[in-house]
């Protein structure tokens, strides 16, 4: 039996689960594969439970989790580093269907866009531009300055544009939508 | 942040001699990627949680002292 110096709140079970759909946008949004995704996302449940009585309550819970998590992250990515070619199907199959309905949203190229981006920027815009965090949110979380995060926000979405906006990226035509300007239809307008 | 101020201006130069056919970045294309960001976080966060997750949470719970579920 451990000595807690702090009983576990009533709720904390509760909060935990329902803070897990998050965690785990987040982790398969860091993490290249969906299994280490999970793992993480395991790993941080755990290190909440062990260190509850470090978080007090009524304050951000999710800003506590996103930065157990991505500490864990770091921590496996400095023991094996990541391999971007590694990007798993798995995800996307399970995803299609979805993203077929949604037209333009391919899942699997974001993810690989992701998977192309600096540790830093990738965190700074997931956060900031895909999970709804603020960014003095995101600051806290990844233990830098505001600014910090506005301009690896401003260079991610920079490269993504590129990365995301090329159509020799993916191949698929849907994808020359986010270009306009590149399509046969722009050029014949300039030249009829 | 003058340096990729410079750095975007030289990419842009050389893409624009390279590849003509790619234009700048327009405020539409960020619109858009903003949106693709959101559609991806938002379709794993939709999706089931694991029951791996929630067994384990009551397992951990079950062993907390003081928390004994019955």
């Amino acid at each position: 039996m451990v000595p807690n110096s702090k009983p576990i709140p009533d709720t904390f079970r509760e909060d935990l689960i329902a803070a897990i759909p998050g965690l785990r946008a987040f982790a398969m949004s860091l993490s290249a594969r969906s299994d280490a995704a999970d793992d993480l996302v395991q790993e941080t449940l755990m290190k909440a439970w062990k260190h509850h009585e470090s978080f007090q309550i009524g304050t951000n819970m999710r800003a506590w989790l996103y930065t157990i998590l991505r500490n864990e992250f770091y921590t496996h990515l400095r023991k094996r580093k990541r391999e971007v070619e590694d990007v798993d199907e798995k995800y996307s199959s399970r995803a299609s269907v979805a993203a077929e309905q949604e037209g333009h949203l391919h899942m699997a190229d974001v993810r690989n866009a992701l998977a192309k981006l600096p540790d830093d920027q990738r965190e700074a815009i997931v956060l900031v531009g895909a999970s709804g965090c603020s960014y003095e949110e995101a600051a806290q979380i990844c233990g830098v300055a505001v600014g910090t995060i506005k301009s690896r926000v401003n260079r991610a979405r920079s490269k993504l544009a590129v990365l995301l906006g090329e159509p020799e990226n993916s191949g698929q035509s849907d994808t020359i939508a986010l270009n306009p300007a590149s399509t046969d239809q722009a050029s014949t307008d300039d030249h009829p | 942040m003058k340096s990729i101020k410079q750095r975007t201006q030289n990419k842009g130069k050389d893409l624009n001699l390279e590849k003509s056919k790619i234009t700048n970045p327009k405020p539409e294309i960020y619109d858009l990627i903003a949106k693709r960001l959101r559609g991806y976080f938002e379709d794993v966060a939709s999706q089931p949680v694991p029951s791996r997750f929630v067994e384990l949470l009551n397992e951990l719970e079950a062993k907390a002292p003081g928390k004994k579920r019955n």
